[in-house]
């Protein structure tokens, strides 16, 4: 798509007495080719063609390998093997085509007299990979040694044989460092597709669970794969996402952040539409409700749709504790989630509007505590939720050993020398605390994010109005959050419309033997997750063993 | 526009008759605790809580007629329907009279917003702060549609009831059952006058008349909505529990009862003074009556002037609002008088009269439009 550059080039400042290249330059240059064209180009039946041809299309890049040799006894025929360094392995190109196409080609007496389906004996015959295509056109070959393919060329064929031998350097299977569980698979995902598709294959051996691919981004031509369990998932949820994936016409996808913001429902909302995560068991669970996953090539992020509210405030080591820890810890989490977002606006109104609230003891040394403070509540608070939010920001962005002595320097300048310095009261130090331990409660990175966002306008309301203000605040949030939907499910479900079969997974976590029904907007075609009468008992008294 | 007997019904959401339900009780509650049992205290005496269930009675009146009128008309609102009923000349005024009357309700109940916040908590603000920021929210929420006030409603009415009973429970300990006696003392007149003061402001519940084809379950909007009308007359209960607290004669002369009744609750050894809370609460509240009741005006008064969308109107309304909230009332005792005087009035003739009066018209035309 070459309209793309087009608008680069224009909008590029140009330098005076060096003025930019113009599209014929590049022309003249060097030639791009897009894929409309290179999928009209056959290959033709000389060998010394085709790799000329490649050549010239990979601009002669030095990554290149093209290993020329020749086929069979009496001279033999000319072949090649053309595979891109460092995607490829040469081990099994070595092992696997190379042996077979020049040694045992010899042995098997392969020559002129087998010119015409020499094609059919090399693929059936002398390449020993599992995984072998044909080509026949330059850009399905291209496309496949672009991804770790070996093609083997053979003189007088117009097809070239991709045999599968990736090689790149993959990182290993770690714990995923964004969303910690203390019991639970120690597994995350990678940045391989492959890999990450093996590990929600390895947890869910139904034949039902499809994966379909896409290949998404011009220039990236990055692999997506759109999973779902056939009969759980709505078949009009993985249309949509499937037409919503297939409208994205873009250069390139590195994250799959990039496809999330192409595909939510509400491009403008604070609130995240699309649930991410680095977890192979959440995904197999939400697989399970009947959602579609989205496995995205180069990312250990894979997106679930459709996601509502809920699921962001829920962690999957809800399950795998006993219930009733989880119902304390849900509801640690639900109070800790609205405390990130009302409590430094709370402490705004009720120092600056509504004393009388305040106990009186505590309302004198809160009083004392500020009497050297020169600021008003709001830009006491401001100051502080700025500075907390820098140093997490820099705590993040840091290398490693120098975030340490921030994080020190920064529990400093928070606590005590703000205080003693007078800039700010130390009840207010105990509030910017609160609120940034709160926010890490959030299981979900993006949920949080957004309440942090929030918390800002939140502040100036309290600051303008009370509580009053604090009040009208969160009925903007409550009535955004209620117009918006998740890929067509309300995103306040199952609050907002009410269904209170499914407020057992919400308002509590009920034990496992009672949680027989999948969330009723998602999963319509088999609506029982399990068989009824599961819950344990032991043994008859009179039956047992006494 | 009316060739198939339908109408224009522009908006495309759908709400189960419980989440209706659950707006009626909304719609109720967020007024008729708040100062009415000082207006109820003022003509019924100690006997306010006989009035409750006077008043729970008239309204299931009202709820059955207006129920039985929507029934027979289920695609169309009452706009479309008193055209059909009564002609086109008649008919339009009798739409344009009940939009009158949703949007001086709209009106009214933002400025008791208005004084409640300014003459409890925030005394130096101006009015059209409080009236301007919550009718914004309100236009805010009219843009998503009905659904989107359905379901903050969804979210907001449990934690109003939760704070309900809080003060209800919270006071009961200092209150003074001893002070409800003797019982009907003055007859039966003033509690009469009580209920129906009591049912006057219920009487808004004919808001179905403009929200019935809308639902989804349409057989069972009376049954849900009649569960409503009991739970209101519950609440109203607690809403009496004042006159137990402070005697008839302290609550009538009251101007809130109900933000003096959250400043008796103890939860130490002191008084705590959560007011502000249950206040922020009851904005919430306040709030989805607000919305629904705008919603309500701009809707109709679409579909009352033949447009396809009532989008374009909900700023204008949402204006005018705001500007009849502040000049309708010089103030807090003129708001009183008129609920006293002439809301009860006003109120019965337009929700009980007009819809009985098309009701008996249909039934002599011979009903038509059903289905």
């Amino acid at each position: 798509m070459f309209r793309f550059w087009k608008k680069r080039t224009r909008i590029l400042p140009r330098e005076k007495g060096n003025p930019a290249p113009s599209r014929e330059d590049y022309a003249q240059w060097e030639r791009s080719y897009e894929a409309d064209e290179l999928k009209k180009m056959p290959l033709g039946p000389r060998l010394k063609d085709n790799l000329a041809l490649i050549k010239r299309i990979l601009g002669n890049s030095s990554d290149l390998v093209i290993r020329e040799f020749r086929l069979g006894v009496d001279g033999g025929v000319p072949g090649a093997v053309v595979f891109i360094d460092g995607l490829t392995d040469k081990g099994t190109v070595n092992d696997t085509l190379l042996k077979g196409l020049t040694l045992e080609s010899r042995m098997a007496g392969l020559g002129g007299r087998d010119a015409g389906n020499i094609f059919a004996l090399v693929r059936n015959f002398m390449v020993n990979t599992s995984s072998v295509r044909e080509a026949a056109t330059v850009f399905e070959l291209l496309d496949g040694i672009l991804y770790g393919d070996a093609a083997v060329l053979v003189e007088g064929e117009t097809r070239a044989l991709l045999a599968t031998a990736p090689g790149w350097p993959v990182r290993s299977i770690e714990e995923p460092t964004s969303e910690n569980l203390v019991r639970g698979p120690r597994e995350g995902f990678t940045e391989l597709l492959r890999t990450n598709t093996s590990l929600i294959r390895r947890r869910l051996r139904t034949p039902n669970l499809v994966l379909e691919r896409i290949t998404l981004g011009e220039r990236t031509r990055t692999y997506v794969e759109v999973v779902y369990i056939r009969g759980l998932a709505d078949p009009r949820l993985v249309q949509e996402v499937k037409s919503r994936l297939s409208r994205i016409r873009v250069d390139g996808i590195l994250e799959s952040g990039n496809i999330e913001e192409l595909i939510e429902d509400n491009p403008y909302s604070p609130f995240p539409q699309v649930f991410r995560t680095e977890r192979p068991d959440r995904v197999v669970s939400m697989l399970l409700d009947g959602r579609v996953a989205i496995v995205t090539d180069g990312t250990p992020f894979v997106l679930v749709v459709p996601a509502e509210f809920i699921v962001f405030l829920q962690s999957s080591e809800d399950y795998y504790e006993r219930f009733f820890l989880a119902i304390a810890v849900r509801w640690l989490r639900y109070i800790a989630f609205v405390a990130s977002l009302i409590l430094p606006s709370l402490y705004i109104s009720l120092t600056t509007f509504h004393q009388e609230m305040i106990p009186t003891r505590l309302l004198i040394s809160i009083a004392a505590s500020r009497e050297g403070v020169p600021f008003p509540a709001f830009v006491e608070a401001f100051l502080m939720e700025f500075t907390f939010e820098a140093l997490r920001e820099a705590g993040i962005r840091l290398p490693r050993n120098v975030g340490q002595a921030v994080s020190i320097v920064g529990a400093l300048v928070i606590g005590q020398a703000a205080v003693s310095a007078g800039i700010v009261s130390s009840l207010m130090v105990i509030i910017v605390a609160l609120t940034g331990i709160s926010s890490f409660v959030a299981p979900v990175f993006s949920m949080a994010i957004t309440m942090r966002l929030l918390r800002f306008p939140m502040m100036v309301l309290a600051a303008t109005l009370g509580i009053f203000g604090v009040m009208m605040g969160l009925l903007v949030i409550l009535v955004h959050m209620a117009s918006l939907r998740s890929f067509g499910i309300p995103y306040l479900a199952p609050l907002a419309p009410l269904h209170t079969g499914d407020l057992k997974d919400l308002l509590m976590r009920v034990p496992l033997w009672a949680m027989d029904k999948r969330p009723s907007e998602l999963a319509k075609g088999d609506p029982l997750r399990q068989e009824e009468g599961l819950k344990p008992a032991p043994p008859d008294k009179k039956g047992g063993q006494g | 526009m009316q060739q198939d007997g339908r109408g224009n019904l522009i908006e495309e959401g759908r709400i189960s008759s419980r989440q209706m339900a659950m707006l009626l009780f909304t719609l109720i509650i967020s007024t008729v605790d708040v100062y009415l049992p000082a207006v109820v205290a003022g003509v019924a005496g100690r006997d306010a809580w006989i009035a409750v269930f006077l008043a729970v009675v008239y309204a299931l009146v009202i709820w059955a007629v207006a129920v039985t009128l929507a029934s027979r008309f289920p695609r169309q609102t009452i706009i479309h329907y008193s055209k059909e009923i009564l002609g086109p000349f008649l008919g339009g005024l009798i739409g344009m009279l009940l939009l009158v009357y949703f949007f001086f309700v709209g009106a009214s109940i933002v400025r008791i917003l208005v004084e409640i916040m300014k003459s409890s908590f925030m005394p130096r603000t101006p009015l059209v702060i409080f009236a301007a920021s919550v009718v914004l929210v309100a236009c805010y929420a009219l843009f998503g549609g009905l659904e989107v006030i359905a379901r903050v409603n969804g979210i907001l009415l449990p934690l109003g009831i939760a704070a309900l009973l809080f003060v209800g429970l919270g006071s009961l300990p200092q209150v003074d059952f001893g002070q409800y006696l003797p019982v009907l003392e003055k007859g039966l007149g003033p509690v009469n006058w009580g209920g129906v003061i009591l049912a006057s402001t219920i009487a808004e519940i004919i808001i179905i008349l403009m929200l019935y084809p809308y639902l989804q379950d349409r057989n069972r909007v009376g049954l849900n909505g009649l569960w409503a009308l009991l739970g209101l007359g519950a609440a109203m209960l607690i809403g009496v529990l004042a006159i137990g607290l402070f005697t008839a004669e302290v609550t009538a002369a009251m101007n809130f009862p109900a933000l003096e009744m959250v400043r008796v609750i103890r939860l130490g050894p002191q008084r705590t003074y959560l007011d502000i809370v249950i206040a922020a609460i009851w904005v919430g509240g306040i709030f989805v009556k607000v919305a629904l009741v705008y919603y309500a005006v701009a809707l109709g008064l679409a579909q009352w002037l033949g447009l396809r969308n009532y989008r374009p109107l909900v700023v204008p309304v949402g204006i005018l609002m705001v500007a009849l909230s502040v000049m309708a009332y010089h103030g807090l005792s003129d708001l009183l008088y008129t609920e006293l005087k002439i809301f009860p009035g006003y109120s019965l003739s337009h929700a009980l009269l007009i819809p009985l009066l098309l009701l008996v018209v249909a039934w002599l035309r011979g009903w038509r439009a059903k289905g």
